[in-house]
């Protein structure tokens, strides 16, 4: 089953093109990572899809149900309670984790579950528990945010996304705010997911674990998908100039670490 | 030596009868200014352009005139178009209006001194506005505005004080007549103590708060 379909996607922030006929699909128990210069639309693309950003055209379908239809910026053909419905099916963690500071871990991680879904609060807390689990947390559930590390913070917010049983993931730079010796444990937890056939959408500058978990790499630049290769292709025998002067680039800064 | 203690006290049981109207007033506006300020400072950055501009209208006529005009205003000024509101009506009418205008602009800022990604963060878990506002971005909003509501909170005790100018007895007025009656300083003194009481209970009162939402932090 496809879960995610890209059709011709537009976007512009003033006279700057972000995306620039996007065209790709995600097929079920797929991982895409999306990698590129700064400012070439990986975010925004990212965010497109459950709704934290508007296309200004293009077709946007997941899981076979149309989530956003637009023409040159006229009025989205989908309308609003419509796109609630289908944005329940994604998930999705962000750069700067963007945890609840009044709510402890597991306050953080069953609120949605009670106040959207209506989930019973003994049932969501089981749940939570399993979560916090399955991210090596359970000791840190009564802690609020604030005394817990970036790593942690991160995965937390992990558990708090898959409390709502999203059928995809969408990871904006999960470790970029992270202290080196703390990515570690937050890409563990993503390649477990992987494991587990989690379809998942990540961006991210960390090209080692890009090709570790990957089944494909989209390469854009300003706004456009220049490349949708295997990790492999990309890695090891890059075609396209602009992916070879990157790849360079990041293994180099990278190697000096 | 007797005689001055008996005089204390019985002018303390005079003070503290018109202290009685004070702590109404006082309860009465804090009761439903704090939670007017919150729903006008939702109304005053939504989207609605109209909402925001007749919000902004609002702050800037009652927190741009003295509060004592107001007062006259509600109480004589009415008066003339026939609205005869009693004077503790008028009085706690005038000071909802004047400090909902305050706490407005307090929560106001607050709330946009919540980090964006909470929004974010909430609408990625498909909560409504709603839900965000209730459970995600108030509570946070209300650990931040408790300083600057504490100080509200101790300049409304004084300001109680300006209901004489339409008649009412209240622990300034008690004060001023017993100086009135005995030509001594002491009523003054008393009343100012009664005074440091109330505030020092307020300050109290909100450091315990201020506490008690700092445990996240």
């Amino acid at each position: 089953m496809k879960m995610l379909q890209a059709r011709n996607l537009y976007k512009s922030f003033g006279t700057h093109r972000v995306l620039d006929n996007v065209n790709f699909e995600v097929n079920k128990g797929e991982v895409i990572v999306i990698i590129g210069p700064s400012g070439s639309g990986k975010s925004t693309l990212l965010r497109c899809f459950n709704g934290l950003e508007e296309i200004e055209s293009g077709v946007i379908t997941i899981e076979n149900e149309t989530f956003a239809c637009k023409e040159n910026g006229k009025k989205d053909r989908i309308n609003t309670k419509e796109k609630k419905d289908i944005a329940k099916k994604l998930g999705m963690v962000f750069q700067h984790f963007n945890l609840f500071p009044h709510k402890t871990v597991l306050e953080n991680v069953i609120e949605a579950p009670i106040t959207v879904l209506g989930v019973k609060k003994s049932d969501a807390v089981i749940m939570a528990e399993t979560l916090l689990e399955k991210v090596g947390l359970s000791d840190k559930k009564n802690a609020y945010p604030s005394k817990i590390s970036g790593g942690q913070k991160q995965r937390v917010a992990i558990a708090r996304a898959l409390g709502m049983n999203p059928d995809i993931m969408l990871f904006d730079e999960p470790t970029s705010s992270l202290d080196p010796e703390l990515v570690g444990e937050v890409q563990k937890v993503i390649i477990d997911l992987a494991r587990e056939k989690m379809t998942m959408l990540i961006v991210t500058h960390e090209m080692r674990f890009a090709e570790e978990v990957a089944d494909r790499i989209i390469f854009m630049d300003e706004g456009k998908i220049i490349a949708d290769e295997k990790p492999d292709k990309i890695f090891n025998n890059p075609e396209h100039p602009r992916i070879i002067t990157f790849i360079d680039k990041i293994s180099m800064r990278q190697s000096n670490k | 030596m007797e005689n001055y203690i008996q005089y204390v006290l019985d002018s303390s049981v005079f003070i503290l009868k018109g202290s009685v109207l004070t702590l109404q007033l006082y309860f009465v506006t804090i009761l439903f200014s704090i939670p007017l300020g919150i729903i006008l400072a939702l109304m005053k950055i939504s989207k609605y352009r109209f909402l925001r501009i007749a919000i902004g209208f609002y702050t800037w006529v009652f927190r741009g005139t003295p509060l004592l005009l107001q007062l006259f205003f509600t109480y004589y000024g009415l008066a003339i178009f026939g609205i005869n509101l009693p004077a503790f009506t008028a009085a706690a009418l005038t000071f909802i209006i004047n400090y909902s205008a305050y706490l407005t602009e307090i929560y106001r800022a607050g709330i946009e001194s919540v980090d964006k990604g909470q929004y974010e963060a909430s609408k990625a878990l498909n909560m409504n506005y709603y839900q965000t506002m209730k459970r995600i971005i108030l509570p946070q909003v209300v650990r931040r505005t408790i300083p600057p509501t504490c100080n509200e909170a101790i300049t409304l005790v004084k300001d109680t004080a300006l209901v004489v100018v339409i008649g009412m007895g209240d622990l300034l007025r008690s004060a001023k007549e017993l100086f009135a009656r005995d030509f001594a300083i002491t009523p003054f003194a008393i009343a100012a103590v009664v005074y440091l009481l109330m505030t020092t209970v307020i300050v109290y009162f909100f450091r315990k708060l201020e506490i008690k939402y700092s445990i996240y932090e």
